[in-house]
């Protein structure tokens, strides 16, 4: 196939990527530029304070240990549900997936505050404990890793459900009835034909659940309570409390390059998954 | 084809509606709260107001 020479269409794409550029890359360099910008040219301190200091790296830690607890536990819980609403008729489907998107169009604030409500030492869920004689003390969940994750995995559900549920309807039910037809158990159906087809699906959602965890600040900022930090917690603190921006830059560009990092381990892995 | 191969078991449906029911419930918590009488957050709410 001959190459075909740029169009009129391809050139009336510039103008909208030059906007794209100077809107959405351009304040990510003035970031990075920001992190290696010092007092007489280029400097990488930044960084080696960054690297430096336990503190920090304790706080890359746990904001890794956090995200990826709330994103297995995102895929434990969102996989089921998503096949659960594959296999509902079309009227339960509507209402299910209304249930999975109703929380979109509530603020997250909302939402977050809601768990200290129920998570809470006076919550609903230590009132029940101690109604039932199970405790004798309230169980303090908030202010904890344990609330933070469980508000996040409340939060990002959606996320992992709707685009694994998209990738399910989408899968030929004559290939399962193919199978089923075979004499295939409906377990190995499952495992063997099903599953498979849905692990691109899930990885990428995952994945998706993932880094949008990494940068997550709200919910840790109210349920952790100051006592669980994470990355955007951090940033908050040198921005607003002690304004050393080139040091929070500096964060936020380890931060991006490693979710660019898991991204290319992940493309590397799916290219490998299909050849 | 009346039957289908997917998603067709009790314990799939109860742990369907158990994270259904997980998902929604900030906002089952709010939106009563939302007529509380009280000042700060408590759930159940002590009495009714639209202040």
């Amino acid at each position: 196939m001959k190459l075909n020479p740029p169009s009129a269409d391809t050139q009336r794409v510039w103008p909208l990527l030059i906007l794209l550029l100077v809107v959405f890359d351009l304040p990510l360099l003035f970031t990075l530029g920001l992190s290696i910008h010092g007092k007489d040219g280029v400097t990488l301190d930044r960084y080696g304070e960054l690297l430096g200091t336990p503190a920090y790296l304790g706080v890359l830690a746990s904001t890794l240990r956090v995200s990826l607890i709330a994103t297995l536990v995102n895929v434990l819980v969102g996989y089921p549900l998503a096949y659960w609403i594959k296999g509902l008729r079309p009227r339960g489907r509507g209402i299910a997936l209304a249930c999975v998107l109703l929380p979109f169009w509530v603020s997250i604030l909302v939402r977050t505050y809601a768990w200290i409500v129920v998570l809470g030492n006076g919550g609903l869920v230590n009132r029940f404990l101690l109604w039932s004689g199970l405790i004798d003390d309230p169980i303090s969940f908030l202010y904890a890793e344990f609330g933070v994750t469980v508000g996040m995995t409340n939060v990002l559900l959606p996320f992992l459900v709707l685009p694994l549920y998209a990738a399910m309807s989408r899968i030929d039910d004559r290939l399962l009835q193919a199978a089923s037809s075979l004499g295939a158990s409906r377990w190995t159906i499952f495992w063997r034909v099903f599953f498979p087809l849905t692990v691109p699906a899930l990885a990428a959602a995952a994945l998706l659940v993932f880094m949008l965890s990494l940068g997550f600040y709200i919910t840790p900022a109210i349920l952790g309570g100051g006592k669980v930090a994470m990355v955007g917690n951090l940033l908050d603190i040198l921005i607003n409390q002690i304004p050393r921006w080139e040091t929070a830059a500096a964060l936020a560009a380890v931060l991006l390059a490693l979710t660019l990092a898991i991204y290319l381990v992940y493309a590397r892995l799916s290219r490998w998954g299909t050849t | 084809m009346s039957e289908r191969i997917s998603g067709r078991s009790m314990p799939l449906a109860i742990m369907g509606v158990v994270t259904l029911v997980f998902l929604m419930l900030p906002i089952l918590i709010v939106a009563p709260m939302s007529f509380s009488s009280a000042r700060a957050l408590t759930f159940p709410p002590p009495g009714f107001s639209v202040r």
